[in-house]
């Protein structure tokens, strides 16, 4: 879900409000009948931008939520547009010159306030209340009286009757949520649940807030559901017909006019013939890694490059060229003009897709896979050779090329961590290093009782909020996916699931009062799993027995100097149980000065099986840096788990830490097929295909190719390579101030860090900061989050790409590239094509 | 163009859509198709402030069946209105109602083919499919359209060059097929942007008559255009535009007939007939009286060189003097 998470709240900049700090003995009585909690969960849940749940529910609510502003937004702006051009609004009435009036007091607003930040002018207040915050107020005030006054006139002139109600409907919407927030206040549900808890008061000031908060969502419903009509209207007329008649246009416009596919597929074969030229891998391990990641980047590099110029090139020149016009006469939709060519232009990617898949495949086949097998080769000959420590070199080379060369499914739990004196945390220690990574890492202190703890089953989430119930994730171990049916370690962990089933009938046979008819029913049940319990551990003895016969003939027959049959006797006893599990683990070491140069790290690994109590102890082993180390844990462990395990990893090496993200240690289920995998990331770059597709189709129904081109562009590489910062930037959370600020700062060489003498250059800057940044914020709401689609980084290191993120991301692309889609009927709808 | 005109579907008269044809007199219904009611298009710049007002106020209406001109110089807002009425153009004030529908509405396009200007067609294509693709925004069967994109490449010449791209069509074949992909939905109203624009005088010919055939069908057809000949030869009503303004609407007949002048056409007169007549008039008071031979029009010298040509290959001799042409072109219409 975290893709959906990141989905842009316009509210973000502005932040819910702090609850003021007051004693706790001053806190709110709540008197809420039980009853009507949920109710008013589901209206604040409904109503707040950034109130949300963390599951796809959430997800859906927080598009609508971002979408329906964004709407809002929009509805405003276009009517204030209408007005003003067809001379409505700025005709020197009296409600132009209160906006007039609101333009000038915004900056002045925002530079008082500057001003006082930076203590150049006392804070002067009226009965209490900050000069500034009424100057803020009144501009707000003006803002408001101006907007409403022009629009209704507007709507009023130029308007339909369905116009004019949904202006009556924002008002309504309107009224209500500032009724909603200021009751939700005075009842004491704001600070019932505020991540504070509720022994903090708030007033009915900030039940305002959220009041307003929550009516610009509810107002943005209204315009939502309005163009969802508009939408729903005209979909109901869209043919499959006309789509595809449309798709086939682009389709031999990007063959014939602009050889885009072929041009692409010429440079694709190009850069693949001369590869292995330019391609060096820094260890030779690492060679598959880098050739997987770098074919996949070509895909993704030529695809989108492709998509990038010809989708905001075809429909401006479609305009331009009036090639539109006997398309627009026919009964086409102006939906399906934008879909058709979304289609078409996809059945494009499509197909280079899988061209480009299949021949990287192929390439892949031919050089990955024949290093691998020339290097276990070479690790043959050299043990043949008793040459063993390159033996070990080649075979651990051949072994991580392999692991890359896999789709492995991890499964992963939640990581905590112990301190030095045995106290649980969230987090290890922090070393300085590596925290801008995308999941941060924490260090252990060796020889110390500090550990890492990666639990399995539904376990506590370590960072719930404090003082109150921590929320519960599932981590469970699909467990029948390793403990296999007929081995000794399937039949123990049926006889445990059902020993602890008739232990809980039993326990529950002890509740006082309980009916007859159930006491019934739990007495056949266990007298149903008793005997089921019976027959499975006769089961697993004769198994156990059997196991042991093998092993007992195979050391006879060890002694006896048969080898051949004492291997084979081994084998078949092993085969009586579940395969090892797999852990895999990849750590860093913080090295002090206090180590000795060049010796290794070691670490302890130890697994418990916390319904059972069984425990493993593994050997100590060497940390392997920048390699995946892996250790095998016996299936027996997993038996009666229900999917819970606990394994710890400790540092053994005095005065060294190791440091470890929770995606670091996972327990690995069978490979699945790479080639697959490697279409399943070629997938990801279709999706992001698809977004850009949207997006230039968008840009090309209201700008002319140039600009739609820049436009295109501008979004693509926001979103790959910056939609991170421009997170930060939205949140306000960039050090060194916005531009104007961090300008000044890069030509005084000032640091980020320490505050700027308040110059007049400075408040200034900030002024124009505070102007500038929360209108650029806005950016990111709008920019997609194309780094979440690309999963080619996780291809490239030998991980299955699973169905579900699939899935996910599929939505997320499907959350952007869907409005945008519809953004651009909308604009071609209101516009002449023929002006 | 084509041999004549084996157009694809036939129209079906409804009760409401008769043609009657009276001693070789066409009567059109009395049903709209097309009204607008003073429908005004300002043109703005960015700012939203007025640049050219391409039409003022225009009211008119079209009758099922007749062929309707715009009429008007460079400028006089006949594509303008063209544009209007398919929705292409907002209207700055009035509306304009086709089938008695909103222009806005998508789907009386549906009963709607229109060539434009210039032949803004997809040089990518070929023109089967030109055809398929237009074919396809319709709700035809493959079967059905397949059957008409074949019969429309015939009926306007272009059998032999169907599967070449249009980017290598010459200006004519492209108004050939642009008029072809106007009439594969086997439209209702057919809208005209100066049809004959760019063609030679055979393919002007052609246009024109392929417009009267459609007219027998019952089809209506709006056309603009600014060759005043084009036009006379082929509208039924004509409303002349400009500046934006309707200055003239009515029938061509009507406009053209100049009420306070008498024409004879005899055939054979002698001298002495001639002068008989000249007296007569002079007895009963008439002026200005004008005695001579008749002329034809250029355009019909053209078609009949083009078809003797066709007819009797070789180099022809070219007329040495007046009379020689004359005897050329007997048999031509005559003028006065």
């Amino acid at each position: 879900m975290s893709g959906f998470l990141t989905l842009p709240l316009l509210w973000a900049q502005a932040g819910a409000p702090a609850p003021p700090r007051v004693p706790a003995a001053a806190a709110p009585v709540v008197n809420i009948a039980p009853q009507w909690i949920p109710a008013l969960k589901w209206l604040y849940l409904s109503g707040d931008p950034t109130f949300t749940t963390n599951d796809l529910f959430g997800g859906f609510l927080t598009w609508l939520k971002a979408v329906s502003l964004l709407c809002l937004v929009a509805w405003i702006v276009s009517w204030m547009v209408i007005g003003i051009k067809e001379r409505v609004v700025g005709q020197g009435r009296w409600y132009d010159y209160i906006g007039v009036l609101a333009l000038i007091l915004t900056p002045v607003s925002v530079l008082l306030r500057v001003l006082e930040s930076v203590h150049r002018i006392p804070v002067y207040t009226i009965q209490g209340n900050r000069v500034t915050g009424i100057v803020a107020l009144l501009c707000v005030v003006c803002y408001v009286v101006w907007i409403e006054v022009a629009i209704g006139r507007t709507i009023k002139r130029l308007g339909r009757p369905l116009d004019l109600l949904v202006l009556f409907a924002i008002h309504l919407a309107l009224a209500f949520g500032l009724g909603a927030g200021v009751v939700l206040q005075r009842i004491g549900f704001l600070s019932l649940i505020m991540p504070t808890g509720p022994n903090f008061q708030l007033g009915w000031r900030q039940g305002l807030i959220y009041g307003v908060r929550m009516s610009a969502t509810f107002m943005g419903y209204i315009v939502f559901a309005r163009i969802a009509i508009r939408c729903l209207a005209e979909l109901v007329g869209v043919r499959g017909r006309r789509l595809y008649s449309i798709a086939v246009l682009s389709w031999h416009e990007a063959n014939r006019k602009m050889w885009a596919p072929w041009v692409v597929l010429v440079v694709f074969l190009l850069v693949l013939a001369f590869t292995h030229w330019f391609l060096q891998p820094p260890r030779a391990a690492e060679m598959g890694r880098l050739y997987v990641g770098t074919l996949s980047l070509l895909c993704s590099v030529l695809i989108t490059v492709m998509i990038t110029i010809l989708t905001p090139l075809s429909l401006p020149n479609d305009i331009q060229q009036q090639t539109i016009y006997t398309v627009v006469s026919k009964p086409t939709r102006r939906l399906e003009l934008i879909w058709g060519r979304m289609l078409g232009y996809m059945a494009l990617v499509t197909v280079l897709v899988f061209v480009f898949g299949g021949v990287s495949l192929l390439y892949l086949w031919r050089t990955v896979m024949t290093a691998i097998r020339t290097t276990e080769a070479q690790a043959v000959k050299a043990k043949q050779e008793n040459r063993l420590t390159e033996y070990k070199l080649l075979s651990e080379q051949a072994d991580q090329l392999r692991t890359r060369m896999q789709a492995r499914y991890p499964v992963k739990g939640s990581l905590s961590f112990l301190d030095s004196r045995g106290t649980p945390h969230a987090m290890g220690i922090d070393v300085g290093q590596d925290q801008s990574m995308r999941e941060p890492r924490s260090h252990i202190e060796g020889a110390t009782s500090s550990a890492a703890i990666w639990s399995f089953g539904v376990v506590p989430d370590p960072f719930s909020p404090p003082g109150r119930p921590p929320i519960a994730i599932d981590r469970r171990i699909p467990v029948s996916s390793f403990l296999q049916p007929g081995t000794i370690d399937g039949a123990l962990d049926k006889v445990y699931a059902l020993q602890m089933q008739i232990d809980a009938d039993k326990q529950a046979k002890t509740q006082p009062n309980l009916p007859a008819s159930r006491m019934s029913q739990l007495d056949a049940g266990i007298t149903r799993n008793q005997a089921e319990l019976d027959r499975l551990r006769g089961e697993y003895d004769a198994l156990r027995k059997k196991a042991d016969d093998l092993l007992a003939q195979s050391a006879k027959a060890q002694q006896e100097g048969k080898l051949a049959e004492a291997r084979d006797l081994k084998l078949a006893a092993t085969k009586l149980s579940s395969p090892d599990i797999t852990v895999e683990m990849s750590f860093n070491v913080y090295r002090t000065t206090k180590g000795k140069v060049g010796e290794p790290v070691f670490a302890e690994i130890q697994a418990i099986n916390p319904r059972t109590g069984r425990e493993y102890l593994g050997d100590v082993f060497a940390v392997k840096e920048y390699y995946t180390n892996r250790v095998k844990l016996p299936a027996w462990l997993l038996a009666g788990s229900n999917g819970a395990l606990r394994i710890e990893i400790r540092c053994m090496t005095p005065t060294q830490y190791l440091g470890m993200a929770e995606s670091d240690l996972y327990l690995l289920l069978p490979p699945g097929n790479f080639g697959f995998n490697y279409m399943k990331g070629l997938f990801g770059i279709w999706l992001q295909a698809m977004v850009l597709t949207a997006i230039g189709v968008c840009a090309g129904t209201f700008l002319s190719w140039p600009v739609a081109l820049l436009t295109t562009i501008f979004f693509f590489v926001a979103g790959e390579l910056a939609f991170a910062f421009l997170v930060d930037f939205s949140r306000q959370a960039i050090m060194g101030g916005g531009p104007f600020e961090s300008l000044i700062r890069l030509l005084t060489h000032d640091n980020q860090m320490s505050d700027m003498t308040p110059t007049a250059g400075v408040v200034l800057a900030k002024t124009l900061d505070s102007l500038v940044m929360p209108l650029m914020s806005m950016i990111v709401y709008l920019v997609p989050n194309f780094q979440a689609l690309d999963v080619t980084n996780m291809v490239a290191d030998g991980f299955a790409v699973s169905w579900g993120l699939m899935g996910v991301n599929t939505l997320l692309a499907l959350a952007y590239a869907l409005p945008f889609s519809l953004a651009g009927y909308l604009i071609l709808k209101n516009r002449e094509v023929a002006a | 163009m084509g041999k004549s005109m084996g157009l694809p579907g036939s129209p079906v008269p409804t009760a409401d859509s008769f043609i009657l044809i009276v001693e070789g007199v066409r009567v059109m219904s009395h049903e709209v198709i097309i009204e607008t009611r003073n429908l005004t298009k300002v043109y703005r710049d960015f700012w939203g402030r007025p640049k050219v007002q391409a039409l003022k106020a225009l009211d008119l209406q079209v009758h099922r069946g007749e062929i309707f001109g715009l009429l008007g110089p460079n400028g006089s807002g006949k594509t303008t209105s063209i544009k209007l009425l398919l929705g292409l153009l907002f209207p700055t004030d009035g509306e304009a109602l086709i089938f008695n529908e909103p222009t806005t509405n998508v789907a009386k396009n549906e009963r709607i083919g229109y060539l434009p200007e210039e032949s803004y067609l997809y040089k990518f294509l070929n023109a089967e499919e030109t055809l398929h693709f237009y074919g396809r925004l319709f709700k035809i069967s493959k079967a059905e359209r397949t059957k008409r994109v074949g019969r429309l490449i015939d009926m306007v010449g272009l059998s032999g060059a169907k599967h070449r791209q249009l980017r290598e069509y010459s200006k004519g074949m492209q108004r050939r097929i642009g008029l072809a992909q106007a009439l594969i939905n086997n439209p209702e109203l057919i809208l005209l942007d100066e049809p004959t624009s760019g063609l030679d005088p055979i393919g002007t010919s052609e246009i024109k008559t392929l417009i009267r055939e459609l007219r027998e069908q019952g089809k209506t057809i709006v056309l603009s255009g600014h060759l005043l000949a084009d036009m006379q030869d082929i509208c039924d009503r004509i409303a002349i535009l400009h500046r934006g303004e309707l200055k003239e609407l009515g029938k061509v007949t009507d406009l053209l007939t100049v009420q306070d002048v008498t024409q004879i056409k005899a055939r054979n007169l002698s001298p002495g007939a001639i002068d008989e007549i000249r007296e007569l008039i002079r007895r009963h008071g008439g002026e200005d009286i004008a005695v001579d031979h008749p002329t034809t029009t250029l355009e019909e010298l053209f078609l009949r060189i083009v078809q003797e040509s066709e007819l009797h290959p070789g180099r022809r001799k070219v007329a040495q003097d007046a009379g020689r042409a004359d005897a050329l072109v007997a048999g031509g219409r005559s003028k006065p």
